[in-house]
């Protein structure tokens, strides 16, 4: 009895011959067989395909050209990254309207006159539609992609970048501020 | 960290190291007769000490992974001027995205991601350089060679043009699965994505090979 045709992941598991559990099967059914012998081929194909080993002498010399990369790297001035000047503004802002909700917000913090600055007042940040601060919010309250697969992937200047590249204490303080700037309690 | 300070104990501790940009070597915790070859420290002992700005320490780490990256470079970039560029390119990705890795996955897999992504990028920017696989560039001794050589390595052109035309995640998981010979569970790790993902690639890929490789 042949029954139902093989899945997609059962025909790979009889590609890669992982199990013979479905031998039964395939003896019965011609469909499924030149299916898996069909891939199978192809397979053999692409696994035959050959990585010509470069002479012993070329590993040297390539460790020797990463290592003098990575030195070359090491010595050279930080660039500013986009990241660094949109975090200082942030950042800025951040403190800044920490300070104005705990001078004004009624009962809390001491009576305390600021300065006005230029600018801040007239943005809006709880209805901000600023991709890169809702993410860099969603990014701190739940922890971000801390992996590192995915550290890997953030290009420099991204905002996980930067918060990838925080402090569990500076996170910390990152997320009581946000929270406060969207008033939550 | 704790097998870090067992192989190195002044590393860490030497009040001339700093972190960041501006990293200094503390040469007097280098490896020494007293103290264990770096050729021996774990991968994450090396990791730690490269870290803490011995570069000597991701020296070591390239001489022992700088083969297998450059095997999946050279999937990526089949010329071997390229594939030095792309493995170039990896290690120093990974040295600088150091201070993110934490070890969850095997440093082997994580530069194996790197070379993946760097791969990617430039399959994204350039034409892929199958150019000097063409028939007209087969070897200049293929009167040397006997038919059944010739036929071979024209099929193999032919594979590998195939592979090109793949869609990159497909292209990334052939590679990995069976180029590079890793289980799925290896390829999902260095992938980024689950191991139902890379089957489906690779099932997706063997079929419009099938296909590509069928018609000619």
């Amino acid at each position: 009895m042949i029954g139902r045709h093989l899945t997609r992941e059962r025909l790979l598991a009889a590609v890669d011959d992982i199990d013979g559990s479905d031998a039964p099967h395939l003896l019965a059914c011609a469909r499924c067989r030149d299916e898996v012998a069909s891939l199978r081929a192809v397979l053999n194909e692409v696994r035959d395909l050959e990585t010509p080993e470069p002479s012993p002498l070329y590993w040297d010399a390539l460790a020797k050209r990463i290592g003098a990369a990575v030195r070359q790297e090491q010595h050279a001035p930080a660039p500013r990254r986009a990241w660094a000047a949109w975090f200082g503004w942030a950042s800025g802002l951040a403190v800044a309207s920490s300070l104005a909700l705990l001078t004004f917000a009624p009962g809390q913090g001491p009576s305390v006159s600021l300065p006005q600055v230029a600018g801040i007042e007239e943005i809006d940040l709880v209805t901000s539609t600023d991709e890169n601060w809702d993410l860099l919010v969603s990014l701190a309250e739940t922890g971000g992609p801390w992996t590192d697969e995915d550290a890997v992937n953030p290009p420099p200047g991204s905002v996980e970048q930067l918060v990838a590249e925080l402090t569990d204490e500076e996170r910390t303080t990152l997320v009581r501020l946000l929270e406060s700037e969207r008033g939550v309690q | 960290m704790a097998e870090f300070e067992h192989c190195w104990p002044a590393i860490g501790h030497s009040a001339s190291m700093t972190h960041g940009a501006d990293r200094l070597v503390d040469e007097s915790a280098a490896p020494s007769a007293d103290r264990p070859s770096w050729g021996q420290a774990s991968d994450a002992a090396l990791v730690e000490a490269a870290r803490a700005g011995h570069t000597q320490a991701f020296d070591v780490l390239v001489e022992r992974h700088q083969r297998a990256v450059y095997r999946v470079c050279y999937r990526f970039a089949p010329r071997h001027e390229d594939a030095s560029d792309l493995t170039q390119d990896t290690f120093l990705r990974a040295y600088r995205a150091l201070g993110s890795y934490r070890g969850q996955a095997s440093f082997k897999t994580w530069l194996y991601r790197i070379a993946v992504n760097a791969g990617l990028s430039r399959v994204a920017q350039r034409t892929p350089a199958t150019e000097l696989l063409e028939e007209g560039h087969l070897t200049s001794n293929a009167l040397e060679q006997t038919d059944i050589d010739i036929d071979r390595h024209r099929r193999a052109v032919k594979v590998r043009a195939a592979i090109d035309r793949l869609p990159p995640r497909q292209r990334a998981a052939i590679i990995m699965k069976v180029l590079n010979d890793q289980s799925h569970e290896e390829a999902a790790r260095a992938l980024g994505c689950s191991v139902g993902t890379v089957k489906a690639n690779v099932f997706h890929a063997l079929r419009k090979l099938r296909h590509w490789l069928g018609e000619s």
